[in-house]
């Protein structure tokens, strides 16, 4: 199904959920200043997520995307607009609003179990505590063992499975993820993806997650938010009505999948010929 | 030659280069005075004369006092130069506003010969300590403070992102982000500022002083009491190879976890 | 549907806004400065005879440059040091390329290096004037001694970094040792070599200077000396100042001439 988002807000016929969406934003704009003058990066967007939704965000490259998810975390404000989690303003980053990215960003100085504990040391958690909590979500994303490793000595995924730990063990509402198995080979990306649903699954987080692979973003998520190229709009809400749990292979061949699948690619292969044909 | 042979050899081996240069260096003295090349017995006393020199005056004590002298004053110089080095680093760094009011005043400063400005600070802090303690902190000044700068301000902003995100304020990623991440660069530049200090002092004793082993060398090059010329520089020369090699063994510990190289 | 408004005109008003602050806020701080530096002697903050005023200190400056004395002495001394800086390069600059290219010459010269690093060179001169007087062999051998250091490190550097397969493919081509060496490698590596190069040019002439501040003679160095000991605090204040900006000045013209002479090396040096 195909959505605006005022049908979305108008029509809530989820039973169980609250009427406060977990995040919305509205008329989020973006504008950067370069050498050269303002630069229009975000042109319009409107965005909600339900509790415990899992949303994807595509777009052809360069189209803003991330830039939209760091708008989320409070990281860049936008020029203009509202952005709201649990209705209420966000002002600046939280630790309820966690973020991966896809170049991990470990914190090279600190070993593995630094990394995981450090957000838990801000807080005041006393070091015991923080260190047990930090070996088991450790143990969750199977890196048991590696806890004094530096940064520097692992590998790709398991960078990223201490940056997940570091972010989840802050038990955020949300999790926000900016291509995070994109620097990562393709067998260890598949292994990180199943995994990531299961820790989705067995918790209520809402999950937003910027991707530009069509088929990453419909094997994970719920909807799919299809972006335009520079300065970024939403182009179209689709709905993923595949069933869970969902195996990567045996989707592939369904009808549905296949349709979304056709229609998303050709919405990007639409964007991209309008990137091509403009100048700058 | 088996592999435990080689593995059993491979600390000698260490050692060996380690030492080398040293051999190289009072082999090279032994023979150039034993042969008189550069000059006879006064113009070039054999390593063994100056040992035995450098044993007397040890035993009256001046050779350790002298040292110490020098030593002090680094220390000082050297200490001043950190903390001023990485606070306005740092503020230049981070602080565009500072960055811009102070570039000019730095890009003069930096390439100038400080060793030009040496004579004024005499005029301005005297004969004494002061005035070589100024002048090994200028030289030591711009490498950790051009160091900071740079690692200060190439911070990747995701870092400070995710540190924010789990919770850091600002006024704590300083402490707890861009100084650590920044540590590198100013531990290359601290290591450059280190010989620039001992140099600074060093010269400004020789140049216009009254103690110190710089001022020791100036001396016994006046009164033709050429041994101990030898013993001061070769004294200086110790100090400052024992204090760069305890500074890159304490650089590789604190930086074990950066993927660069270490310098050689 | 927006489009991108950069491709209108930009408000001047907007551009003024952002360069203000690049070109006031130095401005001000060189101002704060040279007022600092000028106000503090004649209110009486600091004595005049340990830091004269600004103005006074430039007067002096003017006086100064027009003494024969003067650019004599500036010429006795930029001789020995172009001399030197010039040996200095002709040596090191193979002998560091020597070094990247062949691992045996490494392990021999580096320990060397490494040992010889904490040496202050300049305190040498005293030495050399005891084994070879205090001629022109001493004044520009110690120049030699100052600068050499950094020029094989950083033509070491440059040198050892050159990807492999550069050489690989100049030697397909059919070029031999010299021609690769001269035609790959030392292009390559030119930009580390220039770096080290204008740090050599820092040091060499803080090498002059500290030497004849040593021994004296003539030369800029023993004319600063000598209105130190005669208590001409202006003479010296003027001194170091023009020292300072002939130091500046080569600096920006040496990366001046590098950015115009090359102007396909990225970055500075």
């Amino acid at each position: 199904m195909i959505h605006s988002v005022a049908g979305e807000l108008a029509a809530k016929d989820a039973p169980s959920a609250s009427s406060v969406p977990k995040i919305s934003a509205s008329g989020v704009r973006k504008e950067f200043t370069s050498r050269r003058g303002p630069v229009l990066a975000i042109d319009e967007i409107d965005f909600v997520a339900e509790p415990g939704e899992f949303i994807s965000i595509v777009g052809p490259s360069g189209c803003g995307k991330s830039t939209f998810l760091y708008i989320l975390g409070g990281f860049v404000e936008a020029s203009a607009g509202d952005v709201r989690v649990d209705d209420v303003p966000i002002t600046g980053a939280d630790p309820n609003r966690g973020i991966v990215f896809q170049e991990f960003v470990l914190f090279p100085w600190k070993t593995v179990l630094g990394n995981v504990t450090y957000g838990l040391a801000r807080q005041g958690v006393p070091r015991q505590q923080r260190n047990e909590r930090a070996r088991e979500l450790i143990d969750t994303v199977k890196l048991t063992g590696f806890e004094k490793h530096y940064p520097k000595e692992l590998s790709g995924g398991m960078k990223q499975r201490v940056a997940l730990a570091r972010t989840l063990i802050m038990d955020p509402d949300v999790l926000l993820m900016d291509e995070p198995f994109g620097a990562i080979d393709a067998q260890t990306r598949v292994v990180l993806q199943a995994e990531l649903l299961a820790i989705w699954e067995r918790t209520t987080k809402t999950v937003v997650f910027v991707t530009h692979s069509v088929e990453e973003a419909l094997y994970l998520s719920d909807k799919v938010y299809v972006l335009s190229h520079r300065p970024a709009r939403v182009r179209e809400i689709l709905d993923v009505d595949l069933p869970r749990p969902r195996d990567p292979e045996a989707i592939l061949g369904t009808p549905e999948y296949v349709r979304l699948h056709k229609r998303i690619w050709a919405l990007l292969q639409e964007e991209r010929a309008k990137d091509v044909d403009e100048p700058g | 030659m088996s592999l435990r042979c080689a593995a059993a050899l491979r600390p000698l081996a260490w050692l060996w280069w380690r030492v080398y240069p040293f051999v190289v260096i009072v082999a090279l003295w032994w023979v150039l005075a034993d042969r008189g090349v550069l000059g006879n017995r006064f113009v070039m006393p054999p390593p063994g004369d100056v040992l035995d020199r450098a044993r007397e005056l040890v035993d009256d004590g001046m050779l350790v006092d002298q040292t110490w002298v020098t030593i002090r004053s680094v220390f000082i110089a050297y200490g001043l130069a950190v903390v001023v080095g990485i606070s306005v680093g740092t503020l230049i760094g981070r602080v565009r506003a500072v960055r811009l009011a102070l570039r000019p005043i730095v890009s003069f400063l930096f390439p100038t010969p400080k060793v030009a400005l040496y004579p004024a600070m005499v005029i301005i802090f005297g004969l004494g300590t002061s005035s070589k303690i100024a002048f090994g902190f200028s030289e030591a000044l711009f490498p950790i403070l051009l160091g900071t700068a740079a690692g200060t301000s190439q911070i990747e902003p995701r870092l400070l992102w995710s540190a924010s995100s789990l919770g850091t304020t600002s006024g704590q990623s300083l402490f707890r982000v861009v100084i650590p991440a920044a540590l590198p660069s100013i531990l290359t530049g601290a290591r450059i500022a280190l010989v620039g200090a001992i140099i600074g002092v060093f010269l400004g004793e020789m140049i216009a002083g009254s103690k110190g082993l710089g001022h020791m060398m100036a001396v016994a090059y006046r009164t033709l009491e050429t041994p101990d010329m030898y013993v001061a520089i070769v004294t200086v020369s110790l100090v400052g190879y024992i204090l760069d090699r305890t500074f890159l063994t304490a650089r590789r510990a604190l930086l074990s976890w950066s993927a660069e190289e270490a310098p050689r | 549907m927006s489009t991108n408004p950069a491709d209108g005109a930009v408000l001047p008003a907007g551009r003024l806004r952002r360069l203000a602050p690049v070109v006031l806020l130095p401005a001000l701080s060189i101002a704060a400065l040279l007022g600092l530096w000028e106000l503090a002697p004649r209110a009486g903050w600091v004595r005049e005879t340990s830091i004269p005023p600004f103005s006074d200190v430039i007067g002096e400056v003017f006086d100064v440059l027009g003494r024969p004395g003067f650019t004599t002495n500036l010429a006795s001394s930029a001789e020995r040091w172009a001399l030197g800086l010039l040996i200095a390069i002709a040596v090191g600059v193979p002998l560091g390329i020597l070094m990247g290219r062949w691992r045996p010459l490494y392990r021999l010269v580096d320990p060397l290096l490494v040992v010889s690093y904490p040496v202050p060179k300049t305190a040498l001169i005293l030495l050399f004037v005891l084994w070879w007087e205090a001629g022109t062999v001493s004044r520009v051998g110690i120049v030699v001694s100052g600068c050499l250091i950094p020029i094989v490190i950083s033509s070491y550097h440059g040198a050892n970094a050159v990807e492999e397969r550069l050489v690989w493919s100049a030697r397909g081509l059919g070029t031999g040792p010299l021609g690769r060496g001269l035609r790959v490698i030392v292009p390559a590596a030119l930009p580390q070599i220039l770096s080290g190069l204008r740090l050599a040019i820092a040091i060499s002439i803080f090498t002059v200077l500290g030497s004849e501040l040593l021994i004296r003679g003539d030369g800029i160095g023993a004319f600063m000396f000598t209105a130190l000991d005669n208590g001409q605090t202006l003479t010296v204040f003027a001194m170091s100042t023009i020292v300072a900006t002939i130091g500046f000045l080569l600096d920006l013209i040496y990366v001046q001439a590098v950015r115009r002479g090359l102007p396909w090396l990225e970055g500075d040096v």
